[in-house]
């Protein structure tokens, strides 16, 4: 087995969750694709300087993290998430529960995005990421005290979110 | 530890509580409106955190694989940071030719090479939306479409103009500059440059939009580049 197919077999599991960390890290769907794929080659980077991890997820979480933060830095934009950008099945084929699943995750999608960056990731890590807060923290740098209280705002806060969204849905 | 609702609901859903604080937590919910109140809420938003789990899309499996088959172990720095074009582009040309061949001219740099490589692919790797572009017509070539590209972070904007007869331009727009092609004919003190490379040829300028134009040789890019408004002046009659 050549380098890459190890690197490959022991990284694209967590693919699914790198996926899920780079789209609330970068609001538009294609970037956040850039996003995978920058991590991926940082981590191949750090792979062949024989640097591999101990546990996978979360390191390539980090990478994807620090990746994340610098391109918002860089931005430093905010950029409305329009329903546009969450349009997942371009192909037309949609059916009825299909079709209301997708705006269910455009209603969490935008919630998700109207959250402050902190809670935004603590949720994500925790509830997306299902890293521990311990391990929250550790990627964020910041006290565990504090990732479980930003993560706990944030869950209150989406469910808020989302509840007004389907309020002015069925309201007006 | 005082009555503190939300610390004892974020610490209870955190899973940070010992079997004794948690059960002592849960008799306590039953009797507390407040602290209740806290945990169903937060509930709620992990549910629908979790419901907004999605899956990675099998383009995007394929990209990363791609990616890494296209940077050897111990590549140089520059050359990793163009991976992801030229592993875009690897894609696209296999998408197309129903093979997948890894193609690499260390010759060029990555950015170049890929470029090429997608020109003669026929179809870019460009996924994302973009409108048109200023110029749409050069000569008897139309602007046939537009997209964006992935440029290791660098957005890329492509346009693409063709006639009736199957000739084609490829022009690529980016916010910083292209590297310069091995072997360009740089005239001093101008930012342009032209060549061909595998029998493509390459015209870029670096104002008023770093751009690239892609084509079948070096006078048809010169001939495009100056319908497209730019500086072409020391490159007429370049042999």
């Amino acid at each position: 087995m050549t380098a890459a197919e190890e690197f490959l077999r022991a990284t694209l599991p967590a693919l699914d969750l790198v996926h899920n960390l780079a789209r609330r890290l970068v609001p538009d769907r294609a970037d956040a694709e850039d996003l995978v794929q920058e991590t991926y080659l940082r981590a191949w980077q750090a792979w062949t300087a024989g640097r591999p991890p101990r546990r996978v997820e979360p390191w390539l979480a980090t990478i994807c993290l620090n990746l994340g933060r610098d391109r918002a830095r860089r931005a430093a934009t905010r950029l409305e998430v329009t329903a546009d950008t969450l349009a997942d099945h371009p192909d037309g084929t949609d059916v009825a529960a299909e079709a209301i699943d997708r705006v269910h995750l455009a209603q969490v999608h935008r919630a998700l995005w109207a959250l402050p960056e902190p809670q935004r990731l603590a949720v994500t890590l925790m509830d997306l990421g299902g890293f521990t807060a311990a391990e929250a923290a550790d990627m964020l740098g910041r006290p565990r005290g504090s990732v479980l209280a930003w993560a706990h705002r944030g869950r209150k806060r989406l469910a808020h979110l989302v509840r007004e969204q389907e309020g002015d849905r069925h309201g007006s | 530890m005082g009555h503190d609702p939300q610390r004892a609901a974020s610490a209870y859903l955190g899973g940070e509580l010992g079997r004794r604080q948690r059960e002592h937590l849960e008799a306590h919910l039953l009797a507390c409106e407040a602290c209740w109140g806290e945990v169903q809420a937060a509930r709620q938003g992990r549910a629908l955190a979790e419901s907004a789990r999605e899956v990675a899309p099998q383009h995007l499996r394929d990209r990363v694989r791609a990616t890494i088959d296209a940077t050897p172990a111990g590549r140089r720095r520059w050359a990793v940071r163009w991976a992801p074009l030229a592993a875009a582009v690897t894609l696209a040309a296999a998408v197309v030719g129903g093979l997948l061949i890894v193609e690499r001219q260390p010759a060029q740099p990555a950015p170049i090479a890929a470029a090429v490589s997608s020109y003669r692919a026929g179809a870019g790797a460009w996924s994302g939306r973009a409108g048109p572009p200023r110029v749409r017509q050069l000569g008897d070539l139309r602007w046939h479409g537009s997209g964006r590209g992935t440029l290791a972070g660098l957005p890329v904007v492509a346009h693409t103009y063709q006639d009736t007869a199957g000739h084609r331009i490829l022009l690529l727009q980016a916010d910083q500059s292209f590297p310069t092609a091995v072997g360009a004919h740089h005239p001093a003190g101008s930012d342009t440059w032209v060549t061909e490379v595998d029998g493509v040829g390459l015209f870029c300028a670096d104002r008023p939009t770093p751009s690239l134009v892609v084509g079948q040789d070096r006078a048809q890019v010169l001939l495009a580049a100056a319908r497209l408004g730019l500086d072409t002046r020391g490159h007429v009659g370049t042999p």
